[in-house]
């Protein structure tokens, strides 16, 4: 699958499918022009065998350059001119366990891009490519967005290798498959499927592939663009794959039948098909103890229900369903909305937008500043607003705790998409009261029922109903008593 | 798989289609019966009467929140709780005409209390109960209360700073709180259409030697075809009151105490659990009712020679004497409202019913005079639990 390119706009295709001649000038020639204007692209002549010429061609910083002139320069200026036979011969010389002959240019100009060092050797047809490729990355560290309290803490990086290796390392198995694919018609990306042959079911790995095969676009710059490509509903606000950069969530994954996506130069793997549950689950649920998991997952289910309702059921109970509240509990509402201007539906309105503000705030600002936006929010949403009278005090509860709320839901797309839903059902609830809501949870509802993901229905295993799969749903039963890998998911044995 | 996004597209728009679609009759519906809380004055408690031929009288007591009174610690307060009064031919008269005068929205939502003053509830609550069952959009656990005088005076003469708290814990006490609209409801629409509601009062308390006049419940009204038929009060009959706290199948009070003279002291014992049940039978066109009461109490008091603690099962003994006693308040109870008032309260209409439904449909139009001819037996039997902590004879 790897080698060949897709084509690149910047040369004729005649040029690129042109064989390497044996004429070293010529070819010199040939990939200079490629190459102009490329500082980075290093051409190194030498001779070997006392007087024949040969170019070994790098780009600079992404080479061991160390291995490369001790091990190959090294060992091929000592060859007597006998070893230069064939390339092939050359190539067996060379003390590295990862080189091969190409013999385009096009082959070539690719393996340079793709950091492996090519020589091409006068009078030789064809160039050798050298496996050593070196380049900075950043240190397998703990995941910044998806931390626990109980688990491995190796976070995926930006290299891909090394992600493989993470996963490999967890699932010694000739079964663990990883398909290399290549996207972008100028980036190359290198994109990985991979998945455990014989568990994971084989149409929904051809339809990964063939879906992946089929994007069509410039450059992969984050996985999040491989995702939106592939996902089968764009307009849903409910994300179809799930991501992460947990190598354990990924391999458990695995394990259950789905499929990973990597995609090099980003540490967020994707992971399809998912389902609504999988997404409220946390891979934390499964190494606590079962009754811990247990609750934790429903305490995070009804806070789902909270961070998605909350402010609109307020505004809905205090502008058309007062009877609805405890006498008492109304009064004091009463009481502390009676000095605020506005409606109590643009009251929500006004925190809940200034609350998205502030998160948004927060996360794009620098680490330095990050503490000046908690004081300023703090007064925000805070003491400061209710005595300046633009809200009131228990409009700055709700919102707060549907802030908190939505942190709970361990999977980040999913609380956007609750965030973008919380305020459609404001609006409605704020025209027609507890019918809006409840009109806004049937449609999400039938809606959730309608999507799936690479063909599994979203809501599985509560619908389609699949009783013995509850078990990891409703509850988190002891791993004891999950024999059997979810049906919607895995293979049929 | 290639062409999953355009069927998702067309489902979509096709969605957008459904939803705009949907959106339009909200627009045209527009919010009218949008109430902001703080536009609202919410009724706690009303008070209706009859004053002259024809006319209701209203008495009203709406909150009205008063943020700059106090700080948001601060719980009850002074001026929030306004009485207003009106007069109209009828109830919805009287508030629309009060309603004019006010710029808040009057609402019925958070109504605890519904007084009826004496003289309407003679006359009938017919007119009345039917606006408040028909329209009144309150909770159906709101209490229906019966006052003597006028349910004017009574709300008026509430000069207790915390009184909307008052009003609100009123309707929590165990001996109103079974008293509400829902059971209203039921026994006007029942088989008997008598029952029983509590009797609003006054009581004086002092706190830091001012007194203060707060709403109490004392004594027992009898209602029989929505007109008070009997008023009984605590002064006039104690044991006729504890009678009908016995027999009401509804009330959840445990708060029940029956002392005895015995053996040269008092013993009392407090309800803990209570079981009333009705046995109807018809045999030779005699229509016969057994009420089988069974009682666990507790000795709560002993000033008796009577030691309690012994191994002797002195509490057995106990027990037929207990037994006689609330006997003799039942019997007494079941004469007034079999003899006197002809009102079946205790509902043993509905216990024919459902036993006997045909031959009750015989006799339903003319039940009152069934009803006084029912003999009644009873079997009383309580059982006393624990004889107390300590037994020190003085």
């Amino acid at each position: 699958m790897s080698g060949m390119p897709t084509g690149d706009p910047n040369s004729d295709d005649s040029k690129m499918q042109a064989k390497v001649s044996g004429n070293l000038e010529e070819n010199n020639r040939i990939l200079k022009e490629i190459f102009t204007d490329c500082g980075d692209v290093i051409f190194h002549d030498f001779l070997v065998a006392g007087d024949r010429h040969a170019i070994a061609l790098y780009v600079k910083c992404m080479v061991n350059v160390e291995l490369l002139d001790r091990n190959v320069l090294g060992t091929l200026k000592h060859l007597e001119s006998g070893d230069f036979a064939s390339l092939n011969t050359t190539r067996t010389l060379i003390p590295l366990s990862d080189s091969h002959v190409v013999h385009t240019i096009g082959e070539v100009v690719h393996e340079i891009m793709d950091a492996n060092p090519v020589i091409l050797i006068d009078s030789l047809e064809g160039a050798i490519s050298l496996g050593m490729t070196q380049f900075d990355m950043r240190a397998v560290e703990e995941p910044q967005a998806e931390s626990v309290v109980r688990g491995s803490r190796d976070g995926f990086i930006e290299a891909m290798t090394v992600n493989s290796s993470l996963i490999r390392r967890r699932l010694k198995t000739p079964a663990l498959k990883f398909i290399n694919f290549s996207v972008g018609r100028y980036s190359e990306t290198k994109v990985r499927l991979s998945y455990i042959q014989g568990i994971a079911k084989p149409e929904v790995i051809t339809e990964v592939s063939d879906k992946i095969s089929q994007i069509d676009i410039d450059g992969i710059v984050e996985s999040g663009v491989i995702e939106e490509w592939i996902e089968g509903n764009n307009y849903s606000p409910f994300p179809q794959i799930q991501s992460t950069e947990r190598p354990d969530v990924a391999v458990a994954a695995l394990m259950e039948g789905r499929v990973l996506i990597m995609t090099d130069n980003t540490p967020i793997v994707l992971i399809a098909p998912t389902t609504f549950w999988s997404l409220m689950q946390s891979s934390e649920d499964y190494y606590q103890r079962f009754l811990i998991g247990t609750l934790i997952r429903w305490l995070r289910y009804v806070f789902f229900v909270v961070a998605l309702l909350a402010p609109s059921v307020y505004v809905a109970v205090l502008t058309f369903h007062h009877e609805m509240v405890p006498t008492t509990l109304l009064l004091r509402v009463a009481k502390s909305r009676e000095e605020i201007p506005f409606p109590a539906w643009m009251e929500a309105f006004i925190m809940e937008v200034t609350f998205e503000a502030l998160r948004e705030a927060g996360v794009r600002l620098p680490k330095q500043i990050g503490s000046a936006v908690s004081i300023v929010g703090a007064l925000v949403i805070g003491q400061a607003a209710i005595q300046a009278g633009i809200v009131s005090a228990p409009m700055v509860m709700i919102v707060a705790i549907t802030g908190i709320s939505s942190f709970m839901l361990p999977q980040y797309s999913m609380s956007v998409s609750l965030r973008i839903l919380r305020f459609p059902i404001m609006f409605f609830s704020a025209i027609v009261g507890l019918y809006g809501i409840v009109f806004c949870v049937l449609v999400i509802i039938s809606h959730l029922c309608v999507l799936r993901s690479f063909g599994v229905p979203y809501l599985s295993p509560l619908a389609p109903l699949d009783m013995k799969a509850l078990r990891d749903t409703l509850i988190r039963a002891p791993l004891k008593k999950m024999k059997r890998r979810p049906t919607f998911y895995a293979k049929k044995p | 798989m290639g062409d999953a996004p355009t069927i998702s597209r067309k489902k979509f728009k096709s969605v957008l289609r459904l939803s705009l679609l949907l959106l339009l009759p909200m627009t045209i519906s527009g919010c009218w019966d949008q109430d902001e809380v703080n536009h609202v004055g919410f009724i706690i408690a009303a008070g209706i009467d009859s004053t002259q031929e024809d006319m209701v009288h209203l008495t009203i007591q709406v909150f009205i929140p008063n943020p700059t009174s106090g700080g948001p610690d601060e719980g009850g307060g002074e001026g929030r709780l306004f009485t207003y009064m009106c007069s109209g031919k009828s109830i919805p008269d009287a508030l629309s005409s009060l309603q004019n005068k006010l710029p808040r929205t009057l609402s019925w939502d958070h109504t605890k209390l519904f007084i009826f003053g004496e003289k309407l509830a003679t006359l009938g609550l017919k007119d009345d109960l039917d606006f408040l069952f028909r329209d009144v959009e309150s909770r159906e656990q709101a209490n229906f209360l019966i006052c003597k005088g006028t349910a004017e005076k009574l709300l008026n003469s509430l000069d207790d700073p915390n009184t909307y708290d008052t009003l609100i814990r009123i309707g929590e006490m165990p001996s109103v709180n079974a008293y509400n609209m829902n059971y209203v409801e039921e026994s006007i629409s029942g088989e008997s259409g008598s029952f029983v509601l509590p009797i609003a009062d006054t009581m004086s308390l002092s706190s830091s030697k001012t007194t203060r006049t707060v709403l109490t419940v004392k004594g027992t009204a009898v209602i029989k075809d929505a007109k008070l038929i009997g008023i009984i009060n605590d002064q006039k009959n104690k044991g006729l009151q504890l009678g009908f706290q016995w027999l009401h199948q509804t009330s959840l009070s445990r708060n029940l105490t029956i002392t005895l003279k015995q053996d040269g002291g008092k013993i009392t014992a407090k309800l803990v659990r209570r079981k009333l049940k009705l046995l109807p039978s018809i045999r030779d066109g005699v229509w016969r009712i057994k009420i089988r009461l069974k009682l666990d109490a507790d000795i709560v008091q002993n000033s008796s020679s009577i030691d309690l603690l012994t191994p002797a099962d002195s509490l057995r003994a106990l027990e037929t004497r207990f037994n006689d006693e609330i006997e003799k308040y039942l019997l007494q109870t079941l004469d007034e409202v079999q003899t006197n008032m002809n009102a079946d309260v205790i509902g043993f209409a509905r216990t024919f019913h459902k036993i006997y439904p045909r031959q009750w449909k015989k006799v339903s139009g003319d039940w009152d005079s069934v009803f006084q001819k029912i003999e009644v037996t009873m079997d009383v039997n309580c059982t006393l639990r624990k004889p107390g902590i300590a037994d020190i004879k003085m």
